[in-house]
């Protein structure tokens, strides 16, 4: 029943648009109209197998000692996979560079793409080559930029080293990757890479919609490039920001492959975030704990989301 | 006086920063290129070279002769139907 209720919601709109008339002509008797639930269906038994029922048995999973290294003690055990993971210090590890992993890295992509963004919309010879070529980062794939930057960031051969200490900057070679002081500073340094190029085409294409209108106005009133910015560009972007941040937000959270092909989330987990995490238990097999987890981090996922989704689009 | 000042203006405000974010989205490519055409005696040497002193086209050789790379490029563009 509950479901019925929850697909009435969902297609209330459609529905009552299409009734109307029905309903007028018909007094109170209020036919059901089964098109859009036929319209719908396809997509939706889709979305059935391939997100619902993952997830169901993922939830499954965690329920049980689900461990595949021994077949023989598969059972039911409730909570004790969440339980197991409030008590484990690598999970709070893993939570908290997941925080500075989030944080710093969606933070710093937003800024530099914005930056980036805006340099790109002013007028100069070769623009469409720039901004096509300042794309490339974003359409490489996550296992070929881990090892791109795991080749610059190497301790004895790496070219980083070697610009560091032609600037006279460093005095011996420094191990970026396999020290515990500079790893995470150096995987994020390679998602904010990763991430600029998103950012700039997004905020890039929201400034195509900003009226130009606003701006000779404000240049009648004397404004300055500072004000302009901040009360004409920013405030007409804020939507496209704030969309842009929270699927970010999402990826990175969820990101892998450049932790995993850079350091596999060593030394000493000092990059492991809580998906990097996820895939190492279950790497190893142990499904029920990894399962927990992943719904743990779903859930915090879930917790940032949908505020923001409803803050974003209530005046809109 | 003034025409100078915005040329100096536009260096500080438009120039440096556009190149100094491109420098950073793309040195990593031209590093990739430039390792790819390394003979692997350079690679593992004591300087570190920005144009390789000793130019080869191994590496592309090796891709496609012992690792089959046709393959791997055919399956990325057959799982996109």
């Amino acid at each position: 029943m509950a479901v019925m209720r929850f697909l009435k919601g969902v297609f209330s709109i459609k529905l009552q648009s299409n009734t109307n008339q029905i309903t007028e002509i018909k007094g109170n008797r209020r036919k059901l109209n089964f098109l859009p639930y036929i319209l719908v269906a396809p997509a939706l038994s889709i979305i059935t197998f391939v997100v619902f029922i993952p997830i169901l048995e993922a939830l499954v999973m965690s329920l049980r000692s689900h461990d595949l290294r021994r077949p023989n003690e598969i059972e039911f055990i409730g909570l004790g996979n969440f339980i197991k993971a409030f008590h484990d210090p690598q999970f709070w590890q893993a939570f908290q560079n997941t925080l500075i992993w989030v944080i710093a890295g969606v933070g710093l992509q937003f800024f530099f793409g914005f930056v980036l963004a805006l340099l790109l919309n002013k007028q100069f010879k070769g623009r469409g080559v720039v901004r096509a070529v300042s794309l490339i980062p974003w359409a490489t794939p996550g296992v070929l930029i881990g090892l791109m930057w795991k080749w610059i960031y190497d301790g004895n051969y790496g070219v980083l080293n070697d610009v560091l200490m032609k600037l006279n900057l460093i005095e011996q070679n420094i191990p970026f990757l396999s020290q515990t002081s500079s790893a995470f500073a150096s995987v994020i340094v390679t998602i904010i890479w990763q991430g600029i190029p998103f950012f700039a085409i997004m905020i890039l294409a929201g400034l195509q919609g900003v009226s130009q209108e606003m701006y000779e106005a404000a240049d009648i009133d004397g404004a300055s490039k500072l004000q302009k910015l901040f009360w004409i560009t920013i405030p007409s972007l804020k939507n496209v920001i704030m969309v842009t941040i929270l699927l970010r937000i999402i990826w990175v959270s969820n990101s892998v492959d450049i932790i995993y092909s850079m350091t596999g989330g060593g030394p000493s987990y000092s990059t492991q975030t809580l998906s990097v995490y996820i895939f190492n238990k279950a790497t190893v097999l142990d499904l029920g704990y990894a399962s927990a987890m992943a719904l743990i981090l779903m859930l915090l996922l879930a917790i940032v989301a949908i505020p923001y989704l409803k803050n974003t689009f209530k005046e809109g | 006086m003034m025409k100078k000042n915005t040329t100096w203006m536009k260096l500080i405000t438009f120039y440096i920063p556009t190149f100094t974010i491109l420098l950073f989205l793309l040195f990593p490519f031209y590093w990739t290129f430039v390792t790819s055409l390394k003979p692997e005696l350079e690679l593992y040497g004591t300087t570190v070279t920005y144009w390789p002193n000793d130019l080869t086209f191994l590496s592309y050789q090796k891709l496609f002769n012992e690792f089959n790379f046709l393959k791997p490029m055919f399956n990325s563009f057959s799982s996109q139907q």
